[in-house]
Order: structure tokens, then sequence, then C-alpha cells
């Protein structure tokens, strides 16, 4: 994205920590319009602050980074039909839409230096929908495995909802 | 739901004037596409962070003749997709229940225009849920409502999930963000 | 009225008669009416239903199922429903299949989900089969499809995430789960598949292995859940797989659903009208397509009943005002009929004369086919879903 091409080459200008750096910057207006779409495509179920307990919804909030901890729960988040199909051709606010997701409603849950997804992976990643299998399975297996390899991350994930 | 159609007063409108003026009325016979004069002023609608295009949204024949000033009659502004009883005619208001029921956690959300700001906002139609139905002030509006296989954008829906009892008793609609 | 009730009547008439001599013979004396005959409280049981009855699935307010003689006008009876429920008829019109919800406390305590199982005759409950979920949601047909030879159930459940719910009628239990990611709806589809829509704009097709497991195959995305969808109440041919769909803007999609799903390729039905296909840029006023089930196939014939109405896009539920008779062969419309009342539910009989219903705002009109004559207008009809009992849903 060129907008956010341009930012980066500024922020770079700018002395900052490292360590102080959320997993995800972007320009201001970007922030706003994937946190629009956020709201517009997937808050309705999901919940506008990324939780809608008790209902049957996956927990975003405080919870969703953990998917990153896997390179198959990192596709995840891309291949779910909803996420892949979703009304928004340009994959690099799609993948500002997921960053938002995972970084600002997944609170402190990526875990440390988890890269941010940019609109090349995510074009690749929308191509193979999960579109023939079992969701329900499907996170089961991923939230397993992410659970083995980041001892860390909650009980709680495995959980469908609340 | 009772399907009480209420795009209105422009709907309409364009319906007598299909009918009665005689060339108009042709064209309307014959079906060719023809073009309605906005009677209201298109409205701006501001996009200009994003650069994304909301501005199709002020053109609907529900936006350009929403009202600001009655949110118990179906061309309140932020209806503009809603399905369903008021809660503002149940004894609740435009994000408020009525006694005795419960917001459902979950809803669907639609974009509308303020015709005040000329901004597009994010309402979340969000049924308030657990008392038989209001059936007060039914309105079926449909701006970019499509099917249940698409439910993200469904009004039929019952927007209950999350909540102790399913019954649907009437609909808010809830400012939820501003569509950048 | 039983054997009994007319051989009595027989037995008054005959002492009526008798009476009327007596009177002859005693001059002045006015006539005195026969004493009426005793009777008893009896239950009618449904005929065997013809092709020619119409079922009103009225699934929120007044619920009930209403089924119609269309030949008639008569009601013959109403199937029970909890609200927001689907009705389905057994294809050998043994049983009616209700998949419906309730709660144990009315409108709270716990949410019981179940198909009951009626009689098709006397409509008593044979049995109920409970179900694991399902959606609730208003005026849809293809929530319940039940397989060409009455096997399976599919239930369309959303609680959010989608799938499809497979019920074995013959054992009375539910067999499984299948999700159908990012689809919606269950129309049932020959002896051992399901049609859904997908948001993407394909078809799915769940077929089920001989243990009643399903796997999904799609088509290529063909059109846009977003921007031109298609309407949730299409036209199936259950047994064939065939199935005519309508977008929107009036774009009729001749599906075949009987093996691998594939993309059809649309036609206008404003073009077959000799007009411009319609636009959905805002400001334009065409004729389009509307209401809750705006269009009927009469498959024998192929010809198409839509409900049309003038209007800007996003007008998708607006009520016909016309009635457009197309001929799907030669994509041409045969009549543009103006109607007396608006419509938002056309259905049509599968039969060589064929009936067509319209039901709005709970009455329903009865009209031939053919010649678009109104035959009966029944009024407190109920609201909502019309279906006829032939091949196609």
């Amino acid at each position: 994205m060129r907008q956010g091409a341009a930012w980066f080459a500024l922020a770079a200008a700018v002395p900052l920590s490292a360590a102080a750096l959320p997993s995800w910057e972007a320009p201001p207006a970007v922030q706003a319009a994937a946190r629009s779409d956020y709201i517009e495509h997937c808050g309705g179920c999901h919940g506008v602050a990324g939780s809608s307990a008790p209902a049957r919804v996956p927990e975003l909030r405080g919870r969703v980074g953990w998917f990153l901890c896997t390179t198959e729960g990192r596709d995840y988040l891309i291949r779910l039909p909803n996420v892949a199909h979703a009304p928004i051709d340009d994959p690099e606010a799609l993948a500002a839409l997921v960053n938002y997701v995972v970084f600002r409603l997944g609170g402190e849950s990526a875990p440390a230096g988890a890269r941010a997804f940019d609109g090349a992976e995510v074009a690749v990643l929308r191509r193979s929908p999960i579109v023939r299998a079992s969701l329900l399975r499907e996170r089961a297996r991923l939230v397993a495995d992410i659970r083995r390899r980041c001892p860390a991350a909650p009980a709680s994930l495995a959980d469908y909802s609340g | 739901m009772p399907d009480h159609s209420s795009d209105a007063r422009f709907e309409r409108l364009l319906r007598r004037l299909a009918g009665h003026s005689s060339r108009r009325g042709i064209l309307a016979r014959l079906g060719a596409t023809i073009v309605a004069a906005p009677v209201f002023p298109l409205l701006p609608v501001s996009h200009a962070q994003s650069g994304k295009d909301r501005s199709v949204r002020g053109k609907t024949g529900f936006a350009r003749t929403a009202q600001t000033k009655d949110d118990t009659q179906c061309d309140y502004w932020r209806y503009c997709a809603i399905d369903g009883s008021l809660c503002t005619c149940c004894g609740g208001g435009v994000h408020t229940c009525p006694p005795g029921t419960e917001p459902s956690p979950t809803s669907w959300v639609g974009t509308c225009i303020n015709p005040d700001d000329g901004r597009a906002y994010l309402i979340a139609y969000r049924d308030c849920c657990g008392s038989s139905a209001c059936n007060r002030c039914n309105c079926d509006n449909t701006d970019r409502a499509t099917e249940i296989y698409r439910p993200s954008t469904n009004n039929d829906i019952i927007w209950c999930f999350g909540v102790s009892s399913m019954e649907y008793h009437c609909s808010t609609a809830v400012v939820v963000g501003t569509a950048e | 009225m039983g054997g009994i009730g007319r051989m009595r009547q027989r037995i008054s008439v005959i002492a009526a008669l008798l009476s009327a001599a007596g009177v002859q013979a005693q001059a002045q004396t006015p006539p005195r009416p026969p004493e009426l005959p005793v009777e008893e409280s009896d239950v009618a049981a449904l005929p065997v239903l013809g092709p020619r009855v119409v079922m009103v699935n009225t699934n929120w307010g007044s619920t009930g199922a209403r089924l119609f003689d269309g030949d008639t006008g008569k009601m013959l009876g109403l199937i029970h429903e909890a609200q927001l429920s689907n009705v389905a008829l057994d294809p050998a019109g043994r049983y009616f299949y209700v998949a419906e919800s309730i709660w144990t406390k009315g409108n709270r305590g716990t949410r019981q989900d179940m198909l009951t199982v009626r009689d098709a005759r006397t409509l008593k409950v044979v049995r109920e089969i409970a179900l694991p979920g399902r959606l609730l949601v208003g005026t849809r047909k293809h929530d319940l499809g039940i397989s060409a030879d009455g096997r399976y159930a599919y239930v369309y459940d959303f609680d959010p995430a989608s799938s499809i719910i497979v019920v074995d009628l013959v054992r009375s239990r539910v067999l499984g789960r299948t999700e159908v990611p990012g689809c919606g709806l269950s129309a049932a589809i020959g002896a051992a598949a399901s049609l859904s829509l997908c948001a993407d704009g394909a078809l799915a097709v769940t077929t089920l292995d001989a243990r009643g497991r399903g796997s999904v195959s799609r088509s290529e995305s063909f059109f846009s859940a977003e921007n031109d969808p298609i309407f949730d109440n299409f036209a199936v041919d259950t047994a064939s797989g065939a199935a005519m769909m309508l977008s929107y803007t009036g774009l009729v999609y001749p599906v075949d659903a009987s093996g691998e799903p594939k993309a059809p390729t649309p036609w206008s039905v404003q073009e077959a009208a000799g007009l411009p296909r319609a636009s959905t840029a805002p400001l334009a006023v065409n004729w389009l397509p509307g209401g809750r089930q705006p269009m009927a196939w009469h498959k024998p014939s192929g010809r198409l009943f839509v409900l049309m109405h003038m209007g800007e896009y996003w007008s998708q539920k607006e009520p016909g005002t016309e009635l457009w008779v197309i001929d799907s062969a030669t994509r041409r419309v045969l009549t543009r009929k103006k109607l007396k009342h608006k419509a938002s539910f056309v259905e049509v009989s599968q039969d060589a004369q064929p009936l067509l219903f319209l039901n709005e705002e709970e009455t329903l009109w009865v009209l031939d086919a053919a010649t678009l004559e109104q035959k009966h207008e029944i009024a407190n009809a109920g609201g909502g879903t019309l279906t006829t009992f032939g091949p196609v849903r």
C-alpha cells in the first residue's frame, strides 16, 4: 500500500524504542478504516469490541493473537471463509482489518515478535478458504497444536465461546 | 414479520409519476430504465480519510428522504435497513431495550447516512429479546440488506443469539461507529 | 358427515314427506317442521392432497400452516407449528414434517428444537425427533428439505456457524451435522444431497455417503451475494435437482444441481420483455422482481411467474404490482398482467391446467395460471410462503 509505505518511511525517521512498538503500526486513517471494516463486516456477530459472550461466537478480545503462534493458525485467520470472502477487494485493506483484530482486539495475546499480515500474504491465503472441512474440528485441531507449542496459551482458547 | 415497506414518500412519488404523468407513464409501462431526478439535494458524504466511496449510500431512495426528528417513524435516518418493530414505540429507545427484555450481544451491522451531517454511520440492528412481539411501528427497510446465506447483512434472522430467551420483542438501531 | 348421519337425514326427509301428507288431511293446522336430528361431534380427516392444494405457512403472528383446496377455495385444515417453523410434506404424502423450536416455559426455560412428524390425514403427532438446533428466521422455504425418496430431512442451522443437520426419517434419528462454511440453506436434491447458496456467490452441494455423512462440493463463484443476491426462496425440483433462481436485479439462473454443481448462465427478465437489464445504480428506476417468494416455476411447461414492481434498486421486498409470465425456454415474456392487489408470494401448481396462487397481507388469491383469471379471493388465509404438493418446492 503506497500510503502505508510512505508512512513507514516517515516513521523510520522518528526514533522509537523497538520494544515499545506494538506489532502492527499503521497510519491513523488506515487503522480507522480497519476498525470500521471490522465493525461493518465482523462486529455484528463478534461484537464491536471483539466479544459477544455468551453467544456461541469465538471470542476475539484478548485471545485471537494466540493463533499467530503457529503458521497454520496464522493462515487459518485468513482462510476462514468469512474473512477470505469478505467484500473487501483490496488485500492491503483486508490485511489491515485482520491486523486490527489480532493486534488491537487481541490485545496482548499475539506472541512476542509476531509479524503483522501484509497484502501479499493475504492475497495468496484468501484464495484457499476452508470451505469443505468442518471449521469447528479444524479450529479444535489448531488450538490443540497451539497449546502444545505455546504453553502459555490459555485453556479458554479451546472454548468455542465465552 | 409483517411486510410494512416504508421507504416511503419518494417511492410513492415515483409511482405517482409513473402512473399519472403521461410521458413518464409510458416510459414506466415500457419499463425503460429512467433516472429519478433527486427531489432533495444529494448530501455530501464524508469519506475523505480512507478514500472509500460511500456516496452511493447517500443516493438510495431511503437516504434521500430520511428525516432526523422522529425516531418512531420508519423513515428515521438510522432505520435504513431495519426489519421489525421499533423499540422506540415499545417503551425503549433507539439504543435502549424496553423493560423486561434484554439486548442481544449479537446483531448485524448496516450503513446509514445521517442527513444532518452527511456522514455514513455503522448501525447495529440489535434485537431486544425475551418478551412477546411488541408488534408496533413495524418497519421493513432494505438498504443493502441481503439473504440468509450472507447472514452478516440479513434482517430477517432473529438476532437473539446469546440471550437467555430468543423470543423477539423489537429492534434497536445503535450507532457503533462511522463508516470510514 | 358419517354414514349414520346420512341415514338419519334420509329418515327425516321421509318423515317430512309423510307429515306433509298429513297436513293436507288436517286442513287448518300450520305445518310444523320436523325435529332436527341429534348430532355427535366428530373430526374431519384431510383428503389425499392433490397437486391443486396450497399450503400457506404463517410462521409469525397467527401461526399455522393452512391448507386450501385451490379448486373450491375452501380451507382444509391447519398444521400446528410454533413461531418461525418450517413445514414440509413427505413426498409419498404420508406425513407432514414440522421443524420447530419451543421453550419449556413458554418464552423461557430450556430450548427444545424438534422435527415433529404428523400424520398427513389426521395431523396427529406420530413422533418427535429432537434436533440439536435450527435457525430462527421468518418466511424461508429452504431451511428444511426432505429428500426425494422421503428418507432424509435436512435442517439448516446457524448458531452462528453454518451447518446442515441430517435426520434419518426412517430410523427417526439425527445422523449428524455437516458444516457448510460460508453458505446457507438446505434444499433437498435427489435421494441424498442438499443444495445451499454461498456468500461468495457459489452453489454448494452436500452429498451424503452410505452412513449419512456429508461432504461438500462447490461451484465457481457466479453471482454477487452483496450487490445482486439470489433470493433465498428459489424454486427447485427435488427429484431432478433442477432449480430456477432469481436475483434482485432480475437475472434468472437455471441451475442443475444433480451432479457436481456448475455455475449457471443467467438471463434477464427485463430483456425477456424487450427492455434493458435493470441497473443497481442509485436513482435508476427499473422494473424489478420483489417480495418474499417472488418467482414460481411451472416445470412441465417451463413457465415462470415473477412478481415485478417499479422502483430503485434495494427495493427487493417490495410486493409485485405486475405479474410477468415468462417462457424459460425461449426466454420471452408472454404476458405482463397488472395485478389488482399487490402480492409478495407467488406459487403455481404442477398439474396440466395449473392454478396460480398469490398471497399478501393475509389474503390468498387463486388464479387460472393460463388465463390469469381470478377464481377465488380468500380472506384471512394467513400470510407466508406458499407450497404446492408436487415435485417443485
